[in-house]
C-alpha cells in the first residue's frame, strides 16, 4: 500500500539488501540463468538430437558434461530441463499461492468452522500425497497442466495451515485490538494489518515451495510420470543415467542431481533471505 | 447535565472449555461526567482492563449496560459502533505492540481518519497527521520513521496522537504509562492533561499506581476482585478511605513527609482466586474487621457523603476501628 508519509531518506537503497545476503543474491542470479540460458544463449548442441557416434562419452572440452546412452550432449540437456522443471514448479506454487492464502483466510476465523476446516486439512494431509499427485497426472495421460494441479494439491493445505496459524497468532496482538478500538472493520483489519503483517512468512514459504516442488517434479519424472522423454527434464534424466552408474559412467545421472541438488539449496538461501529481510527489527 | 458514561450492573464471566470459569467483573455501576478523569485503581486480576474493554466495547458484557452519550453500546449495531468509535478512543499499556510495525508513524496516525473521515485528500490527511504529531510533541519527521524506531516514550505519544486524531470526547487510558520510564512517565502525564484542557477530553485512567493516580486523576474507583469497593473524588478516597482493602492500598504508599506515619493496615493471607465466587463481601476472608454481616450476603457500594461511595458494611465505624493501628 502506498505509505504517504515515507520520507526520501528512511527507505534503503537496493543495494545493500544484496550485500547484507550475498549467497541469496547468487542463488537469485543463478536461478535467472538457468530460467533464461535455454532460449537466450546458444546451445553447443541441440538437446533432443541423438548422435549414435558419440554415446557415453565421459565429459571433455567438446561435451562438457559428457553425451548419455544415445548421444545426447548432457550439457544441453541439463540446460534445457531447467526451463521444464524450473517453469513447472514456478506454475506449480503460483497456483498453490493463488488459491492457498485466500482459503487460508477464510479458515482462519476462530470458531467451530475453522476448527473443522482444519480437521478437515489433517485428514486430506494424513494421505500420501505424492501418490494421490502420481496417479492424478499419469491417469491424465501425463498432461503437464496435470502436473501443475498435482504441486497445488500438495502444497494448497500448507499454504492453508500457515495462514491460520499466523493470522490467529496475529489476531491476538495489541495492535490489532487497537486497530478494532479505532474503528476499522474485518475487512480493514484484514487488508490493512493482517495480510502486510503475514507477507514475510508467506514469502518464505513460496521460496520452500518452489524448492519442494522441484523435487517432487523431478521424483515424478524419475518414476515417469509428468515430464518424459524426448522432454528433457532432470528426473528422467538421473533415471536414465541410473543404469549407466554401474558401469562407471557416472555423469549422465550426476549433473542433471546436481542442478536438482543446486535449485533447492538456492531456494533455501533465498527463503532464508526473505526470512530475514521482511521480519521487522526493533530499533 | 447527564453523564457520558453510564454503566449498569456489568457483569463478566470468562467460561473456558475444561476449566473454572473465571468471575472478571461483579455488578459494576459507575457514572463519568464530561471533562472529568476518573482513575479505576486496582492490583493486576481486579478487572480494570476488563472493564476499559467493555466501555470500548472489544468485548461484550454478560448482563448489565453501558451506556454512552445516552447509547446503549451493546444494542448497537456493529456498524455505528464503528462510527461511535471516533468520539470514544483508546490507548494501551505497550506502546510497541499496539502499533502495527510495518507501518510508518504518519500512516499509524493516519489510520483512524481514514476510517472515519475518508473524503480527505493526501494533502489534508498529511496537514491533520502532522498537525496532531506537533500537539503530541514529535518532531515532523517521525512521521516517516516505523514505531521500531522509537522511543518508549516517543511510542507511548504515537498512541496518543492516534487516539485524539479523531478529535473524540473520551479516551480510555489502560495503563498508559506503567511500561514506561520514571521520567518518561512523567511527562507522558503531563502530555496527557495538557491535551486535557486543550480538547475538553474525559479520560477512564487505569492504572495500579497509586501515585499517578493521586496526580492526575480527580475521581477514584477502587476495584478489587472484579467489584468496585469504593469510589469518590481523590480527596475523599486518599484522605478518609472507608475500605479497608483501599485503606491496605494505600497503606502500600509512602509519603514524600518523613514526619506522616500512614495508616497501616495489613491484610492476611492472598489474594483469592478469581474463579471462585463471593456470597458476601469479596474481602471477608482477609479482612481484619470482619463480621458475621460480611458474609450474609452480597455487599452493594452505598453512598456515604458528598460523591463517596463504599462497598463496606462498617463503612461508617472504619475510622474509629482503624485509627489504633495508624499511632502504633
Amino acid at each position: 500500500m502506498a505509505d504517504t508519509f515515507t520520507v526520501g531518506g528512511a527507505k534503503k537503497p537496493r543495494w545493500s539488501v544484496v550485500r547484507e545476503h550475498p549467497s541469496a543474491a547468487v542463488s537469485a542470479l543463478f536461478i535467472l540463468v538457468l530460467l533464461v540460458a535455454g532460449t537466450v544463449l546458444p546451445m553447443p548442441y541441440d538437446p533432443r538430437m541423438p548422435d549414435p557416434f558419440a554415446t557415453l562419452v565421459p565429459p571433455s572440452a567438446e561435451h562438457w558434461f559428457g553425451t548419455d546412452s544415445s548421444g545426447s550432449d548432457v550439457f544441453s540437456r541439463v540446460i534445457a530441463a531447467a526451463q521444464v522443471d524450473l517453469g513447472l514448479a514456478l506454475g506449480g506454487t503460483a497456483v498453490s499461492l493463488l488459491v492457498g492464502v485466500p482459503l487460508g483466510l477464510l479458515v482462519s476465523s476462530k470458531g467451530a468452522w475453522g476448527e473443522r476446516s482444519v480437521r478437515a486439512l489433517d485428514a486430506f494431509q494424513a494421505f500420501p500425497l505424492l501418490i494421490l499427485a502420481l496417479a492424478l497426472v499419469s491417469l491424465s495421460g501425463n498432461r503437464m497442466s496435470m502436473v501443475i494441479v498435482a504441486i497445488a494439491l500438495i502444497n494448497v493445505p500448507r499454504y492453508m495451515r500457515l495462514m491460520r496459524s499466523e493470522i490467529l497468532a496475529l489476531r491476538e496482538s495489541r495492535f490489532i485490538e487497537a486497530a478494532y478500538a479505532t474503528g476499522s472493520s474485518r475487512l480493514r483489519v484484514m487488508w490493512r494489518h493482517l495480510l502486510p503483517n503475514s507477507l514475510g512468512v508467506i514469502l518464505v514459504q513460496t521460496s520452500l515451495t518452489i524448492a519442494n516442488a522441484i523435487v517432487i517434479i523431478a521424483a515424478m519424472s524419475f518414476v515417469g510420470v509428468g515430464a518424459t522423454p524426448p522432454t528433457p527434464s532432470w528426473g528422467s534424466m538421473i533415471r536414465a543415467g541410473a543404469e549407466n552408474m554401474a558401469f562407471g559412467q557416472w555423469w549422465v545421472a550426476v549433473f542433471p542431481g546436481l542442478f536438482v541438488f543446486l535449485c533447492v539449496l538456492c531456494f533455501n538461501r533465498i527463503a532464508d533471505a526473505l526470512g530475514d529481510i521482511t521480519s521487522v527489527r526493533r530499533n | 447535565m447527564p453523564p457520558l458514561v453510564e454503566l449498569a450492573g456489568v457483569n463478566k464471566t470468562f467460561r473456558r472449555p475444561g476449566q473454572a470459569p473465571i468471575h472478571a467483573l461483579n455488578d459494576i455501576s459507575l457514572t463519568m461526567n464530561e471533562g472529568e478523569t476518573l482513575a479505576l485503581i486496582g492490583e493486576s486480576g481486579s478487572g480494570k482492563s476488563t472493564l476499559g474493554r467493555i466501555i470500548l466495547r472489544l468485548l461484550e458484557a454478560d448482563s448489565g449496560t453501558v451506556r454512552f452519550e445516552g447509547t446503549d453500546l451493546s444494542a448497537l449495531p456493529d456498524r455505528e459502533m464503528r462510527y461511535l468509535r471516533s468520539r470514544l478512543q483508546a490507548v494501551f499499556q505497550e506502546p510497541y505492540e499496539s502499533l502495527d510495525p510495518r507501518l510508518s508513524v504518519g500512516s499509524i496516525v493516519a489510520e483512524p481518519l481514514r476510517v472515519h473521515e475518508p473524503g480527505l485528500s493526501q494533502a489534508e490527511l498529511r496537514e491533520r497527521v502532522l498537525t496532531c504529531l506537533e500537539q503530541v510533541g514529535l518532531p515532523p519527521d517521525a512521521a516517516g520513521r516505523k514505531p521500531g524506531a522509537l522511543s518508549g516514550g516517543q511510542q507511548q505519544r504515537v498512541g496518543i496522537a492516534r487516539a485524539i486524531i479523531t478529535r473524540p470526547q473520551m479516551i480510555v487510558l489502560d495503563e498508559p504509562t506503567s511500561s514506561l520510564d520514571l521520567s518518561v512517565r512523567a511527562h507522558i502525564l503531563e502530555l496527557l492533561a495538557e491535551l486535557q484542557r486543550e480538547l475538553g477530553l474525559t479520560y477512564l485512567f487505569i492504572s495500579h499506581d497509586i501515585h499517578t493516580v493521586e496526580y492526575v486523576s480527580s475521581r477514584i474507583a477502587v476495584m478489587y476482585l472484579g467489584r468496585i469497593v469504593e469510589t469518590g473524588t481523590v480527596r475523599e478516597v486518599f484522605d478518609d478511605p472507608r475500605h479497608p482493602y483501599t485503606r491496605a492500598l494505600l497503606s502500600a504508599r509512602l509519603s514524600t513527609d518523613p514526619r506522616e506515619s500512614p495508616p497501616q493496615l495489613r491484610l492476611t493471607g492472598d489474594i483469592a482466586a478469581p474463579t471462585t465466587s463471593h456470597h458476601g463481601c469479596v474481602l471477608a476472608g482477609r479482612c481484619p474487621l470482619v463480621t458475621a454481616e460480611c458474609t450474609a450476603g452480597p455487599v452493594r457500594p452505598r453512598a456515604l457523603t458528598g460523591d463517596h461511595e463504599v462497598a463496606c458494611v462498617r463503612a461508617d465505624e472504619t475510622p474509629d476501628l482503624l485509627a489504633p493501628a495508624v499511632s502504633r
